[in-house]
């Protein structure tokens, strides 16, 4: 029996996987509306905010939606090097033969996650490809687009297309487990201030919410107590 | 639905990729342009960003696909510069097998920043022995790029500055962008041009989010209420501005500073000429808009001038500077920057590639 089963939930409700949490992001409808409209309307635009704070997920969703007959990329430039070439990135669509023959895709949807760590060299190719029209729209996400690598020209064409989202706090914190939770009772806005303010971050907050929630588990209880917080201190 | 879907467009008539839609060039002489590469001449053109450059080339290229070949390539491509390899590829395969080469081909050469002198100097020895029959440099600055000097003889007379669009030119772009609807009236292009700081990407991108804004609450009119309501930050921006300006400034001169700067309301009468420059502008409204600086040439001096668009600008010897030091730092660090060009050198990178 899995510990989540406890509360009655079929899967964790804590999960950080991008993938999963489409239905579980909190006050995003308006961002998804405007990232959804810029990728139909071929533009750029930049998702900017803080670790954890849903910029993946938000990617996923874009992938989910427009993703089907190979038009939509993601790339995490966090685990790419500068020897990336955006180029051979967009020709995996063809496989092999698309880098044999240098085919040229079109009207691509490129998903571009933490291009705080893109180099200028690259983002000088998507602005080409972007302009030659093989590329339709991009969606970017940093941490702090003013520290992004971008030309002047390519944040031209970005204009003032940016999309903020909320930095990590505590209202947002009991928000997102009280929305993950379905409001069952199994935190309480006490403890998860608590939680909260040993945790940096989103993605944090979360996994430590589970950590608190398995010792509960354990003990075969459905609501969480200050004493299922040794957990965290323990670890450390 | 999305709005332009509801006012009849199938795509964004609002998109900012050069010359996405043909109408777009708007008050270019490009007869200027396609005269000079006739004539077999070596052309730079030089603009701030969205001037246009961009949609030049994309004109050149429908202008003369049909009887030159024309090869077009872009610095930031993200390939190695093969020049060699280019023009190879502009020959048929018939020509490769019987050695025929073509000789009139058109190179365009984009975001020319980062060319070396010493691949500027190879493109001169293909124009110079008649395999390339024009060459087109373009980037954002002449000043910016090291250019051998016997290249910069061939591109006296011949560098041309774009500039930014005129206030009727803007208005000409959106009309030629959504026809004959009726969403626009001239006086609010005009307030969003004033407000885009006359940047016609800005415009472009301003004229969208307005006109989405309005035709989403079901107005089919844009208002200046949707203007307030869009760029409500940019007008306190400006408000703030000129507050600022008033402050600092005695109050005689704020008026001459603010007309220079951004307005944010436009009135009617805005066409009448204030300035000493725009009454020459406006008496000289049916002369040439070209600027040509010392011009010597018979054959530039012969041709008539013609419109708005550009500044032709004759270089003055030593304007530019004499390389050296900058071209050997411009080379290094291209070759630090090279990139692999087998594709088992390229890392592992995180790459998804969506399917159904």
């Amino acid at each position: 029996m899995d510990w989540y089963e406890t509360f009655d939930f079929d899967e964790n409700p804590f999960s950080i996987d991008a993938r999963e949490n489409f239905d579980k992001l909190v006050d995003m409808e308006e961002h998804v509306e405007e990232m959804n409209y810029r990728i139909n309307a071929g533009s750029m635009l930049v998702v900017e905010g803080p670790e954890g704070s849903g910029k993946t997920t938000l990617l996923m969703m874009a992938a989910d939606k427009f993703g089907g007959r190979r038009k939509v990329v993601y790339v995490d430039c966090e685990i790419l090097d500068k020897n990336l070439n955006i180029t051979h990135v967009l020709q995996e669509r063809f496989g092999i033969i698309g880098r044999l023959f240098n085919k040229k895709p079109k009207n691509m949807i490129l998903l571009m996650d933490n291009v705080n760590y893109l180099s200028k060299k690259n983002t000088e190719r998507i602005k080409y490809y972007f302009d030659q029209n093989y590329i339709k729209s991009i969606i970017f996400t940093a941490n702090s687009y003013s520290r992004a690598k971008f030309s002047d020209s390519l944040r031209d064409r970005i204009g003032q297309r940016i999309v903020k989202l909320p930095k990590y706090n505590k209202d947002l914190a009991v928000e997102v487990i009280m929305s993950r939770t379905d409001n069952n009772e199994m935190f309480n806005d006490q403890i998860i201030t608590k939680i909260f303010k040993s945790s940096k971050n989103l993605k944090e907050l979360l996994h430590n919410c589970e950590k608190v929630a398995m010792s509960a588990a354990k003990k075969e209880r459905r609501r969480v107590q200050m004493a299922d917080l040794k957990v965290l201190s323990d670890k450390k | 639905m999305i709005w332009y879907k509801k006012i009849g467009f199938n795509s964004n008539p609002f998109s900012m990729k050069p010359a996405a839609f043909q109408p777009d060039v708007v008050a270019y002489d490009l007869e200027y342009i396609y005269d000079k590469l006739e004539s077999a001449e070596i052309l730079f053109i030089e603009g701030e960003y969205g001037t246009g450059k961009t949609t030049i080339l994309k004109s050149i290229i429908s202008k003369f696909k049909e009887d030159n070949k024309i090869v077009y390539y872009s610095f930031n491509a993200g390939r190695n510069f093969n020049l060699l390899g280019l023009l190879n590829g502009a020959n048929s395969f018939l020509r490769r097998f019987t050695g025929l080469k073509h000789r009139n081909i058109i190179l365009l050469l984009d975001e020319v920043h980062t060319m070396t002198k010493s691949q500027a100097k190879e493109i001169l020895k293909y124009y110079q022995n008649g395999v390339l029959q024009s060459v087109v440099f373009v980037t954002h600055d002449y000043n910016c790029v090291t250019l051998p000097e016997d290249l910069q003889l061939y591109l006296e007379g011949n560098v041309i500055k774009t500039v930014p669009l005129s206030q009727n030119e803007a208005i000409e772009l959106v009309e030629n962008r959504i026809g004959e609807i009726d969403l626009f009236s001239k006086k609010i292009l005009k307030r969003i041009f004033e407000l885009s700081d006359k940047n016609p990407r800005r415009f472009l991108a301003n004229c969208e989010d307005i006109a989405r804004y309005a035709v989403e609450m079901e107005d089919y009119k844009v208002s200046d209420f949707h203007i307030d309501s869009v760029l409500e930050e940019v007008i306190e921006k400006k408000k703030k501005q000129r507050e600022v300006l008033k402050k600092v400034v005695e109050p005689k001169l704020v008026e001459k500073i603010v007309e220079e700067i951004s307005e944010t309301k436009v009135s009617d009468d805005d066409q009448k000429p204030k300035k000493v420059s725009d009454k020459k502008e406006a008496e000289e409204k049916d002369e040439p808009k070209i600027e040509i600086k010392e011009v010597e040439e018979p054959k530039i001096d012969d041709k008539p001038k013609r419109e708005k668009r550009f500044k032709v600008n004759k270089l003055v010897e030593g304007t530019k500077d004499p390389l050296g030091k900058i071209e050997a730092a411009d080379e290094n660090e291209v070759q630090a920057e090279e990139e692999p060009t087998s594709t088992d050198e390229i890392p592992e990178y995180k790459v998804f590639v969506f399917e159904n």
